[in-house]
């Protein structure tokens, strides 16, 4: 299904939006076990507490464990160094066996992140892991940011600079203040 | 780059899947780049991967035999053929929505249902997992069963049937030249290369001169060590081998006799 979708942005986040959704078998909605998937969440936060990963973190918004606020750090030796990016990450309720659907926050120049937020990676869509937790997750968006496809992005415009880093530098933390002053 | 890797994936093969040409391939990537940083990840107590967790010697993170999916101690334990533990009903519930290419969550390796191997601990047998009645649409079945290889001491006891076998087998013929011994030479001569086996098939006929039919029997059905439940001690087979030679040469005199007059 993702196989041969022009390289338009429309076209893309709506295919984000509701990932593989013709792939796989529908996910038989009566499958709501909340209990144990609070289970899962709860031990996935207690190890990233304790863990102590440099440059990620997330927690729960407000009381609901399904949904989370997650914050990268743009990895040294990045154009994003020093920055830090939000992210949103909603737990469908048959989490793990589906993935999240996770989104920045904080507006993200980058050749796979749309101006929406959505973010186009394998893992959150077809080759999502009912073994990947929230950790690899953020940690694989970290490293997204400084190793970005351009051969498949949602932001062409970030793709086509990507090549020239010192302008593309520019322009990004250009909007990056921008969002910034808009959202303080 | 060193912080993309920090996924535990075990197996670093590439498989170069080009599905969605949208998108990145982030795990063909997590791949190649584990080995290279696999000290790194292991520096902290590494959350899901229990396994690797206590591999690299965080001991406090007790969790080797946690599922990889629920993340808790496994119910039902299986483990798939390439080590990864999973709860059955966790596993299941994967395989089921991944039905079209079935794969083990941890490393990505072909997973059969029927192939994964249950895990039988000590604990409860039917303790039931809260996990199985909480899903409504879904049946989770029981557990494959072990594949279980044969007993090993069924090996040995084979061993020992073959070594009664080779006394008892001749003792067929033995047997005859004992009822020949009374009434039918000829006995001998219709198995002439069963002849030279009659020395070790006697001390058997011999032994156990008290049943001669039951050791016919034992003898026709290949089933010596049921008779013979006990091998018999050294010094006996001794004694019972001198006495069946002297009976051998008794009888190869008779039949001498009986053939020449």
């Amino acid at each position: 299904m993702t196989g041969n979708l022009p390289q338009d942005v429309q076209q893309h986040s709506s295919s984000i939006v509701q990932p593989a959704a013709g792939k796989l078998p529908k996910p038989a909605s009566q499958l709501v076990d909340s209990h144990s998937v609070s289970r899962r969440l709860q031990s996935e936060l207690m190890s990233l507490m304790t863990c102590g990963d440099p440059g990620i973190s997330a927690f729960p918004e407000g009381d609901n464990i399904f949904s989370w606020i997650g914050t990268i750090k743009g990895s040294n030796a990045t154009v994003y160094e020093g920055l830090s990016y939000k992210l949103t990450l909603k737990f469908p309720t048959d989490y793990p066996f589906k993935p999240p659907v996770v989104k920045f926050d904080t507006l993200c120049f980058h050749p796979n992140v749309d101006q929406f937020g959505n973010i186009c990676l394998d893992i959150l869509q077809d080759k999502w892991s009912s073994a990947y937790d929230v950790r690899t997750i953020l940690l694989s968006i970290q490293s997204l940011l400084g190793e970005p496809n351009n051969d498949s992005p949602l932001n062409s415009y970030a793709a086509a600079l990507w090549a020239d880093q010192e302008e593309f530098k520019k322009v990004m933390r250009k909007q990056y203040r921008d969002a910034a002053g808009l959202t303080r | 780059m060193i912080e993309r890797t920090a996924v535990r994936q075990d197996e670093a093969e590439s498989r170069s899947e080009k599905s969605g040409a949208d998108c990145v391939h982030e795990e063909s990537r997590m791949k190649h780049g584990e080995e290279g940083a696999s000290s790194q990840v292991h520096a902290g107590p590494n959350p899901a991967g229990g396994e690797e967790a206590s591999a690299a010697g965080s001991s406090d993170q007790g969790g080797s035999f946690d599922c990889n999916i629920c993340l808790e101690l496994a119910q039902d334990p299986v483990v798939t053929l390439c080590g990864h533990l999973f709860c059955w009903p966790c596993l299941y519930r994967w395989l089921q929505m991944h039905s079209i290419c079935q794969e083990c969550p941890v490393c990505k390796a072909s997973v059969e249902e029927e192939k994964v191997i249950p895990l039988y601990g000590r604990g409860k047998v039917n303790c039931v997992d809260p996990r199985t009645k909480a899903v409504p649409g879904l049946n989770i079945p029981q557990r494959p069963s072990g594949q279980r290889p044969e007993t090993a001491r069924q090996a040995e006891q084979h061993y020992h049937n073959s070594g009664f076998n080779f006394m008892a087998g001749p003792a067929g013929p033995a047997a005859t030249a004992r009822f020949g011994n009374i009434t039918l030479s000829a006995g001998f001569g219709l198995f002439p290369s069963l002849f030279g086996f009659q020395l070790h098939g006697f001390p058997d006929t011999g032994g156990l001169g008290g049943g001669p039919g039951i050791h016919l029997g034992t003898a026709g059905g290949l089933a010596g060590s049921h008779i013979h439940p006990t091998p018999p001690t050294s010094p006996d087979q001794q004694q019972e081998a001198l006495l069946s030679r002297l009976l051998l040469l008794l009888g190869v005199f008779v039949i001498v006799c009986l053939l020449l007059f």
